[in-house]
């Protein structure tokens, strides 16, 4: 049929965005195979009531950050909200070092990175879904403000506190304890 | 260590701004993910299958057209059998005739159309 296959297109173009966003969200490589079919899922669904006003991909960001909130509110529900990256065999961390570096900073940088998405973790999920939006997804406050339908002094408000408390349970953290405890004020 | 300067509580505003920019930099580093190759083609195969749509005429309108013709035309007959007046008669026999004529030419073009 051929609306499936334009569909399985626009799944193949916007894929590793959702995947990404989904991983740094949940903060886990856990059930993200489900996580993002179910995001393609409810866009096929909603199609027919897309008036076109936004991108497909800022529609998308909207529908993968409602279903990273269910997938919150199901772990909560687990009562298995202990959120850390250690459960992943093959951690991205470890990728994201730079070829140039020596192998110290490299390792300084892997760590450093570690500590920022631990910390990241900590923050409400607002907080964590906007500073993701923003710096790693690199949308702009309207884009954000239309994904979590709120107002952009909202948005930037979040945004600076987010910053703020990542940067404050970073300078609180011990550099020798490695775990994913959260320091930063909630 | 750069990760040592993290315990002081009171960095100068140099080294605040060096973390800042630090913390960014780990923010905007997108994380690799391995997105499974048969991933479109699965989700493609999970979508819901389309309702049928219905190709069966129904007819209601031309059946109340037609129902409208039959009254329009017992009340001609009756006006011309029960006469109340000159005036009156002329007026409301015309108007009625207009609507039969037009409903039996409505039904016509459409029932031609449909053929």
């Amino acid at each position: 049929m051929s609306t499936d296959l334009t569909f399985e297109q626009v799944v193949r173009d916007h894929q590793e965005m959702v995947f990404r966003t989904l991983l740094r969200l949940t903060g886990s490589r856990e059930h993200l195979d489900d996580l993002a079919q179910d995001v393609f899922l409810r866009l096929y669904r909603a199609l027919p009531s897309f008036r076109g006003e936004a991108l497909i991909t800022t529609y998308l960001y909207r529908i993968a950050v409602n279903v990273a909130q269910d997938e919150w509110k199901r772990r909560r529900r687990d009562r298995n909200s202990h959120v850390s990256l250690s459960d992943d065999t093959s951690g991205w961390e470890d990728r994201l070092a730079h070829p140039d570096r020596n192998a110290e900073q490299q390792m300084e940088e892997s760590e450093f990175a570690q500590s920022v998405e631990e910390q990241l973790q900590c923050l409400s999920e607002i907080e964590r879904t906007i500073l993701v939006l923003y710096h790693q997804e690199e949308r702009s406050y309207d884009q954000i403000a239309y994904a979590l339908g709120m107002p952009i002094g909202t948005v930037r408000t979040h945004l600076h506190r987010g910053r703020k408390k990542l940067r404050e349970g970073l300078q609180q953290r011990p550099t020798h304890e490695r775990s994913a405890t959260c320091t930063a004020n909630r | 260590m750069h990760g040592e300067s993290l315990n002081q509580q009171d960095l100068s505003p140099e080294a605040i701004e060096h973390l800042d920019q630090r913390i960014v930099r780990a923010l905007e580093a997108q994380p690799k993910v391995s997105v499974p190759a048969d991933f479109a083609s699965r989700v493609a195969s999970r979508l819901p299958a389309k309702h049928p749509t219905s190709v069966t005429s129904t007819h209601y309108g031309q059946g109340t057209m037609l129902i409208g013709i039959l009254l329009t035309l017992a009340a001609l007959v009756a006006l011309s059998l029960h006469p109340t007046g000159p005036d009156r008669f002329g007026l409301l026999e015309s108007m009625l005739f207009a609507q039969f004529l037009g409903l039996v030419v409505w039904f016509s073009v459409l029932r031609h159309n449909t053929r």
